[in-house]
């Protein structure tokens, strides 16, 4: 943790609020990134990453100086949204409407090169957008962590695993099962599995 | 024919996320075998479509405000226990381990203690102090050997039993070996032990059994003999 931080954590618990607008500066765009990827939507992403500060913000009493003040908030906020994902999922009714129930059959999902993208290009374009996102929401809050966090962020084994409070070996598995989940549900969209 | 193995989903996952311990043996085998480039092709395509996912931005000033809202004032924690949670459990096992061997050295002492007990009606029949029956404990608890003052007329005899007080009060607070001093001080008084029995035997009195507390301390083997 930089001098500055540190400065920052002193102010606050000598009671000045103010100063936690440091921390937030410097890491709430990566804590929303993560959290975004963990939930797949903004307004989650945004509450997941206010509530992983608040309960940062809490615990500084308590916060060793000599850790990273980067680290401890990323897990924070991953165990945050993973439990907002975990809540959603138990409540049916938070689930959006969904675009196409009954996705169309692999001939009529052949993508063609369209400079110009129209009416059926669009449609396309958002039945894909909507099989990818049922693909992710289908996968476990865990898998759905390890796998994002370490394709799409490309963050190491090891940092997700401790992260997630699991041995490196659970995390990879989580990754691998996630690619295969993933795979089978694209396969309207590929044209089938291969 | 020859036969190819194949390799599993897993496997070519591995590869492609560059995870596989194996890398280039997997390489090799996708050169060869359509089946698996096949599978390794759509696994690729598959991690492609989620790599373009992008992330919007954050308002930073909309959410400090909706954040600032809820922040208390903290004030510094107080200071940490003295003993650190990591430590509990250790210090428990360590705090085990000692009564465990309190209670070992206990049984082993009492042993002893039992010995000396055993030796203590002769002592009291000499002192006739403890006529009443009433407990003595200066070998399993606190406190002289006799609880009255010696009543004895013969001074030489009172000094003689007062010694051999203070001799098992010494064995009985000594661990290990006796030192040469006190194994000396058994010596003399197993001396004026057989003396005092030797002049009552010639004077035809009965003989009280004086001898038999510090004969036994003196051959008790694991305090004389080193």
């Amino acid at each position: 943790m930089n001098k500055a931080e540190a400065e920052a954590i002193q102010q606050i618990l000598a009671g000045n609020r103010d100063a936690y607008r440091v921390l937030m500066d410097r890491h709430f765009s990566a804590v929303h990134r993560i959290a975004f990827r963990i939930t797949g939507n903004q307004a989650d992403a945004e509450e997941a990453a206010q509530e992983a500060f608040l309960r940062a913000y809490n615990k500084l009493p308590g916060f060793r100086h000599d850790a990273s003040f980067s680290t401890w908030i990323t897990r924070i906020a991953m165990n945050t949204a993973i439990n907002l994902v975990e809540r959603r999922n138990r409540d049916l009714s938070q689930r959006g409407p969904r675009i196409a129930e009954n996705p169309s059959p692999a001939d009529q999902t052949i993508q063609m090169a369209d400079a110009y993208p129209g009416p059926e290009r669009q449609l396309l374009d958002r039945e894909a957008a909507t099989l990818r996102n049922e693909a992710l929401a289908a996968l476990t809050p865990m898998e759905r962590t390890a796998f994002t966090l370490r394709h799409m962020e490309d963050l190491p084994i090891t940092e997700i695993a401790a992260a997630l409070n699991v041995p490196a070996n659970s995390a990879k598995q989580a990754v691998f099962r996630a690619v295969g989940k993933l795979r089978r549900s694209l396969a309207p969209l590929a044209g089938g599995l291969r | 024919m020859t036969h190819m193995t194949h390799f599993s989903e897993e496997d070519l996952i591995a590869y492609q996320l560059h995870e596989s311990s194996d890398e280039a043996a997997i390489q090799r085998h996708l050169e060869l075998c359509p089946e698996c480039a096949a599978t390794s092709d759509s696994i690729a395509e598959t991690l492609r479509v989620f790599s373009s996912v992008p992330v919007p931005q954050p308002n930073l000033d909309h959410n400090w405000q909706r954040l600032r809202g809820n922040l208390s004032v903290l004030t510094p924690a107080p200071r940490r226990r003295f003993f650190p949670r990591f430590l509990l459990w250790p210090a428990a096992g360590l705090a085990a381990v000692v009564l465990l061997l309190f209670a070992f050295v206990g049984v082993h002492i009492t042993r002893d203690h039992d010995r000396i007990a055993a030796l203590l009606p002769a002592i009291e029949r000499i002192s006739h102090t403890n006529t009443a029956g009433t407990a003595n404990t200066a070998i399993n608890g606190h406190g002289p050997l006799t609880t009255q003052p010696t009543g004895v007329a013969d001074p030489a005899m009172a000094n003689h039993l007062d010694a051999a007080e203070r001799l098992l009060t010494e064995v009985n607070h000594t661990s290990g070996s006796l030192d040469p001093a006190t194994r000396a001080q058994a010596h003399e008084l197993l001396l004026s032990n057989a003396v005092y029995t030797s002049t009552a035997r010639d004077h035809g009195g009965a003989v009280p059994r004086t001898d038999t507390a510090t004969e036994v301390t003196h051959a008790h083997p694991s305090r004389a003999t080193r």
